[in-house]
């Protein structure tokens, strides 16, 4: 095999090197033993460790230009055990940020560039987005015909930009565009919990493509979008968007850039859970455990559970659990969870990015796991990422012959709710 | 101060291994010990193991005779549930203030008999056994507890809860039943002050908590366990009684993996930067024992980073456990237990070369490190010593067991992690450097052990007791016990058999001393273990009851019957019936012998002139004995003339001059330079030694410190390119030529030249620390060089750790490789090229290096000249044998020599120096008696007349202990008794049956011998 040499590295990826403890690397093998994409074909074999070895012989160009930090989903699984406290999840977002932006695998970089440009990443304009969201609504509120209204929107109007609502929602490019009906459920639960919410009419993209992409500038912007709606519509919460990236970038950005201005306007982040327990804990709605005979199952995903404990000390793993319980009649627990759970492999912008093949073997860990907790009598995977559950219902479930049903964790709630 | 107001006494707080050797090593040199122990019994950690290693030998069987020892020695006050309050004064007279805790039970009347716990209703989980089972609200903390006095719960206790909830206290079962009304409820908590000269602080390690880890789910996966865990569920008087079982079922496990660093080595969630230093030896034990245990054929798997296997006999122990017993060592640290059906665990893991594998496990354990415990940290403050940033205490190099405070002294792992040697060394060595500035006040506080009259039996039948011990389960687990004391009381003479769960415990000895007086026994014997740990107890307590101590005999039916025949349960039983049967015959014909005394030389004579022996010398001669050293060289300072830096960065050279300085100067202290010891004779006490310079010098001891020497080595170009170094060369060039340094850009070090290969199969230890702090000093000059260390597995273990943590986050780069694929360096155009593969990537990697540094072996230097010479053995290595590896790691078995320095092995200085103030202490505990009492079992002449001379003993004698003189009946022999050694070599010898060995005469062997054939 081809002799290595060991190269010099330029100052600024040695700053980055000195930050994440890259020089402590021990070979230990921990984060490689954790992480689903170790031994998956496609990614030239590399795994964690090696990546990291490779960074410590000065090789960076070369794990620019390989695959792997597209495939890894930047889960964080190996973070939390290295010994090191190496933090992998920042060198592989670094190692993204390398790569020429024209070179940027699939339709990450243009999506990233739609969002700036038209604060969606499919580029939905203005007027089609706002035509289409109050159409839907006076659909499902039965103003276009009785065959397409639906249970629980009697008298509903999408509300875009109210002005002085208590919350403030950001619906995913993906439902507004395609997944329309997946919008009922959050639709339904608010419209029926009496509280005041809105969408806003620009910027409401959920989805962080600038941490898909490791454009930090990208996502500061995106979350600006985010906070600029806020302050403009005067909202009490903010909806820590579904979308595991969505959320987690804007955390970041939040405790970084925003806190203080948005405290000052006395507007407060909040994460889905946070709104369904209170509207559940409340009485704002009332659900109903036996619309879920079916034993069901949870998927933590690691941007609103692992990565959020790691950086901000707070995930939601019981909130979840608690919700089920109210909603459903049976829950069957699938391991590994929580804090060590797998990520679905769609995560980090994997979903939308082109490594189809290596995002169904990363999967593998997943059908084991469901598998497992099938064997036990689950039928229904739920999760509340709207990446995790597409992963699932589109990619793990068929491709591993599950035969479960996939499912929004507010879509659990929507459908047990008592009207 | 004045010497007249320095207190003869000193405090050692903290009951385990550490403080018991300490404690022992003083009371025997003259010094009062007042020993405080927080929990109500002494023995600490190493009572709660199973085994130890590298020697496999039963924990508690080591320990044992010591706690007893301790617990009944005349200058040790043992005050245990006692807690340090407050310190005043200074060296050589401090004021301790004590908190004693309530015991609820009265000492004096306790007898250990057990029936309160028995009768308590109130059980609650069993701090000894890790809480896998219960104990009672009254209890003793184990079976050989010292002292074997009950304890009341108050926590626990039903009566204490209806009190402390202010209501009339209801149960009392304990007060009920106990037959000696040792119960007291009213019993307070007490202030106490005593007065010491110094005080020694042992208070131990806790055991890491792995809860904090969620992927390993300790907490809620069953049948993962601790190695703490482990070791009960190994032990005889476990949750389990020694049989090998998981928790979840009971079931034995087929396959057990280890998980070793699990809070070492580890800065995530945890602030464990260091290496806990015993884990990788006690995982390969624990799968050793535990294959051995098992009736299946254990699938054992140890998952680890470095193995560090770096002390005396442990890299044997690591090949002989892969090679022999097929343990599994698979290089690879573990991110997460996954629980499977069955509550089996899952493991999923990465070879190196990057290939995943799963396992199925049945058990788990996790390899837990040592950290400083809560309450030592607390002891910290009140005694205002300085600790570390882990909270372990501050020492230098060069004073190892001094904390920041004068007179107080550290030892064991409150130091930092080590393992039991170690903490026994520093131990002697803390009695040591506490009892200097105490020596003008030695015996001013001791006591002398009064024993009750010897009662006349020389003209009584023999009435023999035969007491067999269970051993736990050791013995009766394995063979018919009952039936061995049914037949006992068979054999003649015999008029009295027991068996007891532990014989050696302090509650049996207690009663057996009781027994002998009430049944009249005048002959004892007990069939229980070797004679070699535990026969000196036995006899004690023949002693306490007047009688003889050598009509006693032992039976060991533990080594030879349970030990050897563990599957061979009704053939065991009739050895073991057997050898009581000789026993008993024997003993009957055993008689009563008086020891020797004989008067000694306050002298002691230290071979070798290095730190080792330098530091024993002035730690013999400050206390006031006389000390002659022999140095090769023509010049002090040995080994540690090469060596620039410790690695905790203090300079070595002004160290080493103060000691020649000191040396040189001590008006105690005598050197022989270019000398070597040509001839020994003499023993214990009485020695006389001739130099090659022709001085003739006696001493009562000796103290081999003759050092070791760097390996030869023809490997990596040394010799043909003059940028090829053996590593004190590197030290020498960054002295003399830094500008060479500053002006390199490259630089390799290459590990294990010569160690840990088939020629030489051992670690030298202190290399890996040595070229990493090396390493780190090239990098400091040029931060611009690369650097690289090549190497098998890193082992800086302990605090050591911190520089190899240092260095990778200096840059510098470790690669790994394997014994099968060496690096290799080449001559390319006048320049080094060194290639190694690189075995993450499985790529070679090319170095150009300005020069490379081999770290070549650490080898003992004429240690088989000066063995002969003493007596002593020497391992494989050509290193010295001490005693015993554990307990006694700086004693020859041969009496009144003694080892330290690198001559034992390789060590970095601060343990040399420990092991050379431990080596010191143990000397003095010879030079401080006012005579030698020797054995009586030795030589006798029983028919003068029979004696021809004809001198063949005299030849055969290797102790020079038999001489032929003219008499007046002409030529015979003539015995040097001191010098014997009852090795019966004379006797078997002399065909006239002249000479025979005091209690092992031809009439006792012939009667053993008919006991077991018949007549």
């Amino acid at each position: 095999m081809e002799a290595l040499q060991v190269q010099k590295v330029k100052d600024e990826i040695k700053e980055t090197f000195k930050k994440v403890n890259l020089n402590e690397c021990l070979t230990c093998g921990t984060c490689s033993s954790g992480c689903p994409v170790t031994g998956i074909p496609g990614v030239e074999g590399l795994d964690t460790r090696k990546v990291i070895r490779m960074l410590a012989y000065g090789m960076v160009d070369e794990v620019v230009d390989s695959k792997f930090p597209w495939v890894c989903t930047q889960c964080g699984r190996c973070n939390i055990a290295c010994p090191m406290k190496i933090d992998i999840n920042y060198l592989m977002k670094k190692m993204k940020s390398l790569r020429d932006r024209d070179k940027v695998p699939g339709v990450l970089h243009k999506g990233t560039l739609q969002v700036l440009k038209s604060g969606n990443n499919l580029g939905i304009p203005k007027d089609d987005y706002l035509e289409n969201m109050i159409d839907i609504g006076r659909e499902w509120a039965g103003e276009e015909g009785e065959e397409l209204a639906l249970e629980g929107f009697e008298g509903f109007k999408t509300p875009i930009d109210v002005v002085g609502a208590e919350y403030l929602f950001f619906p995913n490019s993906k439902e507004v565009g395609v997944d329309y009906e997946d919008m009922q459920w959050w639709w339904k639960i608010f419209h029926n919990s009496g509280c005041t919410w809105t969408m806003p009419s620009e910027g409401w993209e959920s989805v962080d493509w600038g941490l898909f992409t490791g454009n930090d500038e990208a996502s500061k912007k995106i979350a600006q979008y985010k906070v600029d709606n806020a302050k403009k519509l005067k909202v009490k919460y903010i909806i820590a968007p579904d979308c595991g990236g969505g959320s987690l970038g804007f955390r970041i950005n939040y405790e970084n850039y925003f806190k203080e201005e948005l405290n000052k306007a006395g507007i407060e982040l909040v994460y889905l859970y946070d709104v369904l327990i209170r509207f559940i804990k409340e009485g704002r709605i009332k659900v109903d455990k036996s619309r879920h005979p079916d034993p069901v199952t949870y998927h933590d995903p690691c941007k609103h559970g692992r990565e959020l404990e790691r950086l901000y000390g707070k995930p939601y793993y019981d909130e979840a659990r608690w919700i089920l319980d109210q909603c459903c009649e049976s829950f069957i627990e699938a391991y590994p969870c929580k804090i060590n759970n797998y990520c679905c492999g769609g995560g980090g912008g994997a979903w939308a990015g082109p490594y189809n093949d290596e995002k169904i073997a990363y999967g593998r860990m997943k059908a084991q796991q469901y598998s497992e907790a099938k064997a036990k009598g689950a039928k229904v995977i739920v999760t509340s990422c709207s990446n995790c559950r597409d992963m699932f219902m589109k990619a793990i479930v068929p491709h591993y012959k599950l035969d479960m049903e996939v499912k929004y964790i507010w879509q659990v709630v929507a459908e047990a709710m008592v009207l | 101060m004045d010497k007249s107001s320095i207190a003869g006494s000193v405090m050692v707080v903290g009951g385990g291994i550490a403080g018991i050797q300490a404690a022992l090593d003083l009371a025997d040199t003259g010094f009062y010990v007042h020993m405080v122990e927080k929990s109500p019994a002494i023995g600490g950690v190493m009572a709660a193991l199973d085994k130890t290693f590298p020697t496999n030998d039963c924990s508690m069987c080591i320990l044992s005779p010591k706690l007893v020892e301790c617990g009944r020695h005349t200058n040790i006050n043992l005050m245990t549930l006692t807690e340090i309050e407050s310190i005043s004064g200074e060296e050589g007279n401090f004021t301790v203030k004590l908190k004693k805790h309530p015991r609820y039970v009265d000492m004096d009347k306790c007898v250990g008999c057990g029936v309160c716990a028995q009768k308590c209703p109130k059980k609650v989980p069993n701090e000894y056994n890790q809480g896998l089972n219960k104990r009672k609200a009254i209890y003793v903390p184990y079976a050989q507890a010292v002292p074997l006095k009950y304890t009341i719960d108050r926590k626990a206790c039903i009566y204490f809860k209806m009190i402390d909830a202010g209501k009339k206290g209801r149960c009392n079962a304990c007060v009920k039943f106990c037959e000696n009304d040792a119960i007291n409820f009213d019993d307070q908590e007490e202030i106490i002050k005593v007065q010491v000269g110094s005080i020694i602080l042992a208070p131990g390690f806790a055991c890491f908590d792995p809860s904090i880890f969620p992927e390993y789910s300790y907490q809620s996966f069953p049948n993962v366990v601790t190695s703490m865990d482990f070791e009960r569920i190994l032990g005889a008087t476990g949750p389990s009684e020694g049989h090998l079982v998981r928790m979840s079922d009971h079931k034995e496990p087929k396959k057990i993996a280890w998980l070793q660093c699990v809070g070492s080595r580890n800065i995530n969630k945890c602030d464990r930067a260091y290496c806990s230093a015993v884990c990788c030896m006690y995982a390969i034990k624990e799968a050793v024992i535990a294959k051995e245990h098992s009736q299946e054929p254990l699938d054992a798997a140890i998952f680890y980073m470095d193995m560090r296997t770096y002390g005396k006999d442990f890299e044997a122990y690591y090949n002989r456990a892969e090679k022999e017993m097929g343990i599994r060592f698979i290089r690879c640290r573990i991110h997460t237990i996954d629980e499977v059906e069955d509550n089996n665990l899952r493991i999923r893991y990465v070879q190196e070369d990057g290939t995943v594998k799963e396992e199925i496990f049945d058990m788990v354990v996790l390899s837990v490190g040592l950290e400083p415990s809560k309450d030592a940290i607390e002891l910290a403050k009140k005694t205002g010593i300085e600790l570390d940033q882990y909270g372990f205490a501050r020492t230098s190099s060069f004073k190892p067991v001094a904390t920041s405070v004068p007179g107080i002294y550290a030892a064991g792992a409150f130091q930092g992690p080590k393992d039991i040697p170690y903490s026994v060394m520093e131990a002697s060595a803390g009695a040591a450097a506490s009892s200097t500035f105490l020596a003008p006040a030695r015996g001013t506080l001791t006591k002398t052990k009064e024993f009750p009259p010897e009662r006349d039996v020389s003209e009584q039948e023999p009435r023999v007791g035969v007491f067999v011990c269970n051993c736990g389960i050791n013995i009766g687990g394995f063979l018919n016990v009952p039936e061995v004391v049914k037949f006992a009381k068979t054999l003649p003479n015999v008029v009295y058999v027991e068996d007891n769960l532990f014989t050696c415990s302090q509650d049996t000895q207690d009663k057996m001393a009781e027994v002998i007086k009430e049944q009249v026994l005048n002959r004892v014997v007990v069939a229980a273990c070797s004679p070699r740990t535990h026969e000196v107890l036995f006899q004690e307590t023949m002693l306490n009851s007047g009688l003889n101590k050598y009509l006693f005999e032992m039976a060991n039916i533990r080594n030879h019957c349970s030990w050897v025949h563990q599957s061979e349960r009704d053939d065991a039983t009739e050895k073991a019936k057997d050898m009581v049967a000789m026993a008993v015959a024997k003993v009957a014909l055993l008689k009563p012998l008086q020891p020797i005394s004989i008067g000694l030389t306050p002298g002691a004579l230290v071979v070798g002139g290095g730190v080792a022996g330098m530091v024993s010398g002035l730690t013999m001669a400050d206390q006031g004995f006389k000390v002659d050293i022999v140095e090769k060289k023509d010049r002090l300072g040995g080994h540690a003339l090469k060596v620039r830096k410790s690695f905790k960065g203090e300079e070595v050279a002004p160290y080493v001059a103060e000691l020649v300085q000191r040396v040189t100067e001590h008006e105690n202290i005598t050197v022989h330079l270019s000398a070597e010891l040509e001839s020994v004779h003499g023993f214990v006490g009485n020695f006389e030694s001739t130099l090659s310079t022709g001085a003739k010098i006696e001493h009562g001891v000796v103290v081999v410190a003759s050092g070791a020497g760097s390996s030869d080595t023809r490997e990596y170009l040394y010799g043909q390119n003059p940028n090829v170094l053996k590593w004190f060369e590197l030290d020498e060039k960054i002295e003399n030529d830094p500008a060479s340094i500053k002006a390199a850009r490259s630089a390799v070090f290459i590990q294990c030249v010569g160690s840990r290969d088939d020629q030489r199969p051992y670690c030298s230890k202190i290399c890996c620390t040595h070229a990493i702090k090396n390493a780190i000093e090239l990098k400091e000059l040029n931060p611009d060089m690369d650097v690289y260390v090549l190497y098998r597995d890193i082992r800086t273990y302990g605090m050591l750790e911190e520089i190899y943590e240092k260095a990778r986050r200096m840059g510098i780069l470790f690669i790994r490789y394997d014994l099968k694929n060496k690096p290799e360096v080449k001559e390319v155009n006048g320049k080094l090229e060194v290639t190694v593969t690189d075995p993450i990537l499985g790529r070679p990697v090319v170095i150009e290096p300005d020069f490379i540094t081999l770290s070549t072996a650490i080898v003992p230097k004429g240690t088989e000249k000066v063995a002969q010479m003493l007596k002593v053995p020497i391992n494989t290595d050509k290193f010295f044998v001490e005693a015993h590896a554990k307990l006694r790691p700086v004693d020859f078995a041969t009496d009144g020599v003694f080892l330290c320095g690198l001559a034992h092995y390789p060590k970095p200085i601060d343990e040399s120096i420990a092991q050379a103030q431990a080596a010191a202490i143990r000397a003095m505990a010879v030079l401080t008696q006012e005579a030698i009492t020797m054995e009586p079992i030795v030589a006798t002449m029983i028919d003068r007349e029979a004696c021809r001379g004809c001198g063949l003993c005299v030849a055969l004698c290797p102790y020079n202990a038999l001489d032929i003189e003219e008499t007046d009946e002409g030529r015979k022999v003539k015995l040097i008794t001191a010098a014997c050694k009852g090795c019966g070599v004379c006797a078997a010898t002399c065909y006239r049956h002249a000479i025979t060995i005091n209690s092992f005469s031809d009439e006792q062997f012939g009667s053993q011998i008919k006991a077991r054939f018949g007549a």
